[in-house]
């Protein structure tokens, strides 16, 4: 536990030390921030409904997998570029504890980039209170959401892991995770192709557009949960599977 | 040239018939040697002899196609945690965290290997003062000049007091000076080590190693004392002489000395430089200077020629391989 915390705290001070990732989160919040704006005034006169102001368009989500695909560049394809990978694998660590203390690293830094949402439908109620609206607000929704946005970044970072630790360079890996995460969300567009009902069933199973729809409506399913968890788990197996292969297979 | 140092005689490194292919390239072919307390061993090899790659393997990066290591008794792949807190090693190509400033990357690296609150702080300024850095303690290591990386590097392979030291290329980017700190750092760090430890810089091995493997095309070409390996691949003995006077008999009397087997001379203008070739271990010495006494030649120079391990290296690393021992 140690060592992982050690290992931790370092890979938030590879993040926190670079410029690159305050720009990045700069554009993160305030393209969200945008986007929030703009659907909360075109909603105006519409039933009031913050959860699905903020989680609902599809560019909030496109940032979410743009802020993925940006951070997991910095996982594994840049220690392998400077070679601080051959320093770290030498150290007495395990590679589980490389991979967990990568993946916590990245979590960390998409809960910093996501706390400010918490604000803005806090910030509307305030204004709606404030203007004499009826606020209305239904928190279960809203609380929900953020549940699914939270285990959805889990999914799409263990995704992020994943493919830094199998793909080479760090743009192959922007890629990578970029089109692997963006499938998760319109896999289940797919289904208009087939009238096989497994088939569709599966698609809409896989796909996290129509389970966060529903968290954001304030129904918790234990099923996506349950898929996301394992899907996680799977992701960071398969790249401390892949640290061993790195090491395997290493050419020079 | 000094003896295998030994203090307890405890085989700390192990190799065993190690192999290691990368696809269908074999970089290390049934190599088997070992290095024991208080020894320090150089490696040596032109590039892509497999020096790097069985540090890599030792230290636990990279693992064997077939054959075992171990270090300080820990096999390097189904103990591979205890080999490494066991293993101080400093790869070729060192690379470090450039946003870090030295002080807090050597902590950062002590408490990585295990060290906790004062014995950790204790320690990372014991080896500021050892690799002499405490005057870049706060420096940023992105600031730092290629030297200053290696110190670091070799400060982050210290830190923990590893009994083996595996250490690729050391001297790389340093200058003289500093090259002769990194010698004083080995000598005094391997006096209770086993120490292992590649490099270029062959006068430099030389100078530290008690004994040197000569690798080439994945294989062992050599084991020996640097003094035995010289003796052993000396194929003559070679004097320098500068002299003037009546050179032509003092050539003359040269070549009828029993041994001799070639002498070519420098012509210069009153100091002539003779070049005198004789068979291996022949003494002729003597000879030589009672020749040149009766020719009537006055000489200003008159000097053995002390062969280095680099004509050794050479020989035995020539494209045309000649295995040995």
């Amino acid at each position: 536990m140690r060592t992982f915390l050690i290992l931790w705290a370092r890979e938030l001070g590879v993040f926190f030390h670079a410029a690159a990732t305050y720009i990045m989160l700069a554009v993160f919040t305030a393209v969200t921030g945008l986007v929030f704006w703009k659907v909360t005034e075109e909603s105006i006169g519409a039933p009031f409904d913050p959860a699905v102001l903020l989680f609902g368009p599809v560019y909030f989500w496109l940032m979410i997998v743009i802020l993925t695909a940006v951070m997991a560049m910095r996982l594994f394809a840049e220690d392998r570029r400077t070679g601080i990978l051959e320093t770290v694998l030498t150290a007495p660590v395990t590679d589980w504890q490389i991979v967990l203390a990568k993946y916590a690293g990245a979590m960390t830094v998409f809960a910093v980039a996501c706390l400010p949402l918490v604000g803005y439908p806090l910030l509307l109620a305030a204004l709606r209170r404030a203007t004499g609206s009826p606020t209305g607000m239904q928190w279960a929704p809203l609380i929900t959401g953020f549940l699914a946005l939270f285990l959805c970044g889990a999914v799409l970072n263990g995704i992020g892991i994943l493919c830094a630790s199998i793909l080479k360079g760090p743009v192959a890996t922007v890629i990578g995770v970029f089109v692997a995460c963006s499938l998760l969300f319109v896999i289940d567009q797919a289904a208009v192709v087939t009238e096989n009902m497994h088939a569709i069933q599966t698609l809409n199973a896989i796909s996290l557009t129509p389970a966060i729809r529903d968290f954001t409506r304030g129904i918790v399913d234990t099923r996506p949960i349950v898929l996301w968890i394992s899907t996680t788990a799977f992701c960071l197996f398969a790249a401390q599977r892949a640290l061993l292969l790195h090491r395997a297979t290493r050419r020079y | 040239m000094a003896e295998p140092e030994t203090n307890g005689n405890e085989k700390l490194i192990v190799v065993d018939r190690l192999t290691r292919r990368y696809g269908r390239v074999t970089a290390v072919d049934d190599v088997s040697f070992d290095v024991r307390a208080g020894e320090i061993v150089g490696l040596l090899g032109p590039n892509g002899a497999g020096k790097s790659t069985i540090m890599r393997v030792l230290s636990g990066y990279l693992p064997p196609t077939r054959g075992k290591a171990s270090i300080a008794g820990w096999d390097v792949v189904t103990d591979s945690l205890n080999a490494r807190r066991a293993l101080g090693y400093l790869p070729e190509q060192f690379a470090l965290y450039r946003d870090m400033r030295v002080y807090d990357y050597l902590k950062y690296r002590a408490r990585l290997k295990g060290l906790r609150g004062r014995k950790c702080r204790n320690r990372v300024v014991e080896m500021l003062t050892v690799c002499n850095l405490e005057q870049t303690a706060d420096h940023c290591i992105g600031a730092l000049s290629r030297g200053y990386w290696q110190r670091v590097g070799l400060a982050d392979t210290l830190i923990h007091d590893p009994p083996v030291l595996i250490l690729d290329e050391p001297g790389l980017g340093l200058d003289p000076n500093q090259l002769g700190q990194l010698r004083r750092i080995l000598t005094e760090s391997g006096a209770h080590r086993a120490v292992l430890f590649s490099s270029h810089g062959l006068a430099e091995i030389e100078r530290i190693c008690g004994r040197v493997l000569i690798m080439n095309n994945g294989r062992i070409v050599a084991v020996d004392t640097p003094g035995r390996l010289i003796e052993r691949w000396r194929g003559y003995t070679r004097f320098m002489v500068e002299a003037s006077g009546d050179i032509s008999a003092f050539l003359q009397a040269c070549r009828q000395i029993k041994n001799v087997a070639t002498v070519t001379v420098e012509t210069g203008d009153p100091w002539n430089r003779l070049r005198i070739e004789a068979d291996k271990d022949a003494d002729i010495g003597s000879k030589l200077f009672e020749q040149a006494v009766r020719t009537g030649c006055v000489l200003r120079e008159f000097r053995r020629e002390q062969d280095h391990l680099d004509e050794v290296f050479a020989a035995m690393t020539a494209p045309v391989n000649q295995e040995v021992g």
